[in-house]
C-alpha cells in the first residue's frame, strides 16, 4: 500500500479522534485567551445586549472555564461524548448570539478569541456552525432524516387518526 | 445518555469552581456584579438620534492615536492619565448635555473606564454615553466630522 493510501486508511479509522482533537484545541485556545483577560470578555458579552447587567460578569468568569472543560473533555476518549454535548450547546448559543447581533445591526467584536477578535459577522457564524456540526457528529446524535415521498405517504396512511370508515 | 449528562454536570460544576477560585486569587478580580450605569450606543442610528442635541465628545485613546485622527471637537482623555486631567476635563466639558465617549474599538476597555470615571466624578449617569464600536466604528460613519492634530 502507498503512503497516500495508508494516510487515507488511517484518516478513515481515526477521523473522529482527529476531529475531536482539532475541536478541543480550538475550544482550549479560545478559553485560555478569555481566562487571561476576563474584563475584555465581559465588555464583549455586554456589547451583545442579550444578558441582564447583573449576569454579565458571572458569565464572563464562568463561560471560559466551561469552554476549557469542554475542550479538554474532547481530548480524553472516555469523556468525549460529554465534551461534544457541551461543545454543541456552546456553539449553538454563540451562533444564536452572533446571529441576533447581525440582525440587530450591532457593530461589535465577536469576543470569540479574547482581545482584538474580529467583527461579529458571517465569518463568526460560519465558524460557530462548523463547531456545532463537529460537536453534533462527535456526540453521535442522530442526523435529521430526509424521507422519500413514497415513505411519507405510507406514514400518513398508517397514522390515520380516524381508522374507521371515512364519510 | 444519563451517564453522559452526569459527566456534563461534573464538567460544568468543575468549571464553576475554577471560575470562582481563580477570580478570588486574581490580583485584580472582576467584580461579581456589574454595576455600570453608563448607557451604551452600538449603532450609527442610535448615535444619530442622540446628536439631535448638542453633543460633547471624549476620546479615551492615547495621545498619539488622538493626533492621528479624532472626532472634530473631541477632548482627549487617555485612560492612563485620567486623574491628572480631570480638572481640565471639567473646564472643557460643561457638566450638562450628552457626552459621548469612545475608545479604540469594541473590545477596548479604556472608553468604559473613562465613562465610569466621569460618572464617579460628578457627571450625571444620564448624560454619559459609551459608543461601543469606538474610533474604528466612528470612522465608518460619514456624518461624523473628523479632524487630525492636537486639540485646541
Amino acid at each position: 500500500m502507498t503512503t497516500g493510501g495508508k494516510t487515507v486508511q488511517w484518516l478513515r479509522q481515526n477521523w473522529r479522534a482527529g476531529l475531536a482533537w482539532i475541536t478541543g484545541a480550538i475550544f482550549i485556545y479560545a478559553a485560555s485567551t478569555k481566562i487571561a483577560d476576563p474584563r475584555d470578555f465581559s465588555t464583549a458579552i455586554e456589547n451583545y445586549r442579550l444578558l441582564p447587567l447583573w449576569l454579565v460578569n458571572p458569565a464572563a468568569l464562568f463561560l471560559p472555564w466551561a469552554e476549557l472543560a469542554a475542550g479538554a473533555a474532547l481530548i480524553f476518549s472516555g469523556w468525549r461524548r460529554a465534551g461534544a454535548l457541551l461543545v454543541s450547546g456552546f456553539s449553538c448559543l454563540f451562533l444564536l448570539a452572533v446571529l441576533s447581533a447581525i440582525l440587530r445591526g450591532l457593530d461589535i467584536r465577536c469576543g470569540c478569541f479574547g482581545p482584538g477578535g474580529h467583527q461579529a459577522g458571517l465569518l463568526t457564524l460560519a465558524l460557530d456552525a462548523a463547531l456545532l456540526a463537529a460537536g453534533w457528529l462527535l456526540a453521535e446524535m442522530p442526523l435529521p432524516r430526509i424521507r422519500k415521498s413514497g415513505q411519507n405517504q405510507a406514514t400518513r396512511l398508517n397514522s390515520d387518526p380516524y381508522p374507521g370508515p371515512h364519510l | 445518555m444519563r451517564a453522559e449528562m452526569t459527566k456534563v454536570f461534573f464538567l460544568l460544576a468543575g468549571a464553576g469552581a475554577l471560575a470562582l477560585g481563580t477570580n478570588i486569587l486574581r490580583p485584580d478580580p472582576l467584580p461579581w456584579l456589574h454595576t455600570s450605569e453608563v448607557r451604551l450606543l452600538a449603532q450609527a442610528g442610535e448615535l444619530a438620534q442622540l446628536r439631535t442635541e448638542p453633543t460633547a465628545w471624549v476620546d479615551a485613546r492615547t495621545w498619539e492615536a488622538f493626533v492621528a485622527g479624532h472626532v472634530a471637537g473631541a477632548v482627549n482623555l487617555p485612560a492612563g492619565q485620567k486623574f491628572q486631567q480631570l480638572a481640565r476635563l471639567f473646564e472643557m466639558l460643561a457638566p450638562q448635555g450628552p457626552v459621548v465617549i469612545y475608545g479604540k474599538d469594541a473590545l477596548d476597555a479604556d472608553g468604559r473606564e473613562i465613562a465610569e470615571f466621569m460618572v464617579q466624578n460628578g457627571y450625571a449617569p444620564e448624560q454619559i454615553y459609551l459608543f461601543t464600536p469606538g474610533w474604528d466604528g466612528l470612522e465608518k460613519i460619514a456624518s461624523v466630522a473628523t479632524a487630525q492634530g492636537e486639540q485646541p
